[in-house]
């Protein structure tokens, strides 16, 4: 595999799949906060 | 039935993933980005993802919460009784989407059935792909039978109350789509000679950026992709707790469904690229093939290519599978809007439920039957889109864009903020946007026939404006009627 392609796939990936883990993750984080028994239960 | 009740947060995500995540992703990413030149797509790809999707589902999910109304009386609720018509738009456009993607969806049923029993396989190495996809759709039976298993499956899923159904039925299939589209890029990318494939999907040409084609693609794509403008998100917000997050889901709409299109692209580029040169053929030039509905790379080389692969007849099987799973979670979406629109005229939902069952299934019979029939509402309701997007803008401008953001989009318990950003892209970016996407439209589809104005031909900008037309001018000329009818109506059953 070419090194630009390297790059550019971490660069791709990870803005995707990073971006959309971390709004997951972040919601999850929020929601926990907003409803504390809910998520203790 | 029971009585409906409000999605819970992660129901919501799920059915807005499911919503988003259909067979754009799958069949239409990876055919415009290898027709624009692979890598260097990307990146207006990735802008066009803010610059237009986000701003528009962060709309339509506030749009749909605070008027509790699908897209019949949500524009009548926010900007007043004359520009109710605009709504309509929005929902017949998407319904006439539904009637002819129905059969889409049972076109990747039937392949994937088809692929489990063998006979995929047997019929491609006896006749060849275009053979088989031919003796298909030409039986007219068999994508007529299947086009209502579709219909009937998705109202039974969601017969019992559309927020029970969709959360049910998206818990098993949006993982499932997840794992198999996982499985297929592993499977793809440990193909010998994979990596040309990977190379060519993320391997940017600079100077291809200075092209404006693929800026006007990637903005169509993102446009299509994401489901912004459709009214669909809209409807499932109508569904939503009066204080939930709007800021946060519109990202984890967007990058999920952003994130899927390129695990989708990992599936198939490694695989067209490992395999082409096995059947002698030249891998970018399959992979940009529209063939008759934009079937060419999925239903025709796709199934010859796995029958070459080891244990091909598997990874033809999860591949359409996938695609299943992914076209039904879609669809439920489209019905469910057009179970609203009903809803809010005053149907009950059970009701509305059986109407839009059998009204699914009639309307879509002409588009089973006939590709030319099919192909001709292809085209003109998936362009009739961008001016569904182009109304949620105008509804906004119309309103008062920082308004909007302050008393409609501020009015939930957003976990984020929304700047000064969404005015100026709501007020100047968005608007210019759409300017350049039909002029462009318009620009190439005059050259592409030379009587592009015959309102009764298959691909002529005639036909468009003939059928758009219509529908605006029966809208306005009942909007009195339809707008009293939907916005003097609470639903019964709403929670």
């Amino acid at each position: 595999m070419k090194l630009p392609t390297i790059i550019s796939m971490i660069i791709i990936l990870g803005f995707f799949w990073g971006g959309f883990f971390f709004t997951l993750l972040l919601a999850i984080r929020k929601e926990a906060k907003k409803f504390p028994d809910k998520i203790e239960s | 039935m029971a009585p409906e009740k409000s999605f819970s947060r992660w129901g919501l995500i799920l059915a807005a993933l499911g919503m988003a995540v259909g067979t754009g992703n799958i069949w239409r990413f990876p055919r415009i980005l290898a027709a624009n030149g692979g890598g260097a797509f990307l990146i207006p790809w990735a802008i066009f993802l803010f610059l237009w999707s986000i701003p528009l589902l962060m709309t339509e999910f506030a749009l749909g919460q605070s008027t509790r109304k699908g897209p019949a009386g949500a524009f009548g609720r926010l900007i007043g009784k004359p520009y109710n018509w605009m709504g309509c738009y929005v929902g017949v456009c998407t319904m006439a989407i539904m009637f002819y993607y129905s059969v889409v969806a049972g076109w990747c049923f039937k392949y994937f059935i088809a692929a489990v029993d063998g006979t995929l396989a047997a019929g491609i190495s006896n006749a060849g792909g275009n053979a088989y996809w031919n003796g298909f759709v030409n039986s007219k039976f068999e994508p007529l039978v299947f086009h209502f298993l579709m219909i009937v499956g998705g109202i039974f899923i969601i017969r019992k109350g559309v927020v029970r159904g969709i959360e049910k039925a998206n818990k098993i299939m949006l993982p499932a789509l997840l794992i198999l589209l996982i499985m297929a890029s592993l499977r793809a990318i440990t193909l010998p000679n994979a990596t040309t494939g990977i190379n060519y999907l993320f391997n940017p040409e600079w100077h291809l950026l200075l092209n404006h084609k693929i800026w006007l693609e990637a903005l169509s794509q993102s446009a299509w992709s994401t489901g912004a403008g459709w009214g669909l998100l809209l409807t499932y917000a109508t569904y939503m707790r009066r204080q939930e997050d709007v800021v946060l889901n519109s990202y984890i709409t967007g990058f999920g469904n952003n994130s899927a299109s390129l695990l989708a692209s990992i599936a198939i580029f490694p695989a067209v690229f490992a395999l082409a040169p096995l059947v002698g053929i030249d891998p970018v030039s399959k992979l940009a093939e529209t063939g008759p509905a934009s079937t060419g790379l999925t239903f025709i080389w796709m199934p010859q290519l796995f029958a070459k692969a080891p244990l091909g007849s598997l990874f033809m099987a999860l591949f359409f599978l996938t695609l299943s799973f992914a076209a039904i979670s879609s669809l439920i979406s489209m019905l469910v809007l057009a179970i609203r629109m009903l809803i809010d005229w005053g149907l009950t939902r059970e009701k509305a439920t059986v109407w839009v069952g059998i009204s699914g299934f009639l309307l879509g019979i002409p588009s089973a039957v006939n590709m030319a029939f099919f192909e001709n509402q292809d085209w003109v309701w998936s362009i009739g889109l961008i001016i569904s997007g182009f109304f949620f803008t105008f509804a906004v401008i119309k309103f008062g864009v920082t308004r909007f953001r302050k008393q409609i989009i501020g009015a939930a318990r957003n976990d984020l903020q929304v700047g000064r950003w969404y005015d100026f892209l709501m007020r100047f970016v968005i608007p210019i946007e759409f300017v350049a996407l039909i002029c462009w439209w318009f620009y190439r589809a005059t050259g592409w026939q030379a009587e592009w104005w015959h309102p009764f031909k298959g691909f002529t900008i005639g036909t468009c404006l003939f059928q758009w037309g219509l529908v605006i001018i029966i809208l306005i000329i009942f909007n009195n009627k339809i707008a009293n009818r939907t916005l003097a109506n609470s639903p019964k059953n709403e929670s």
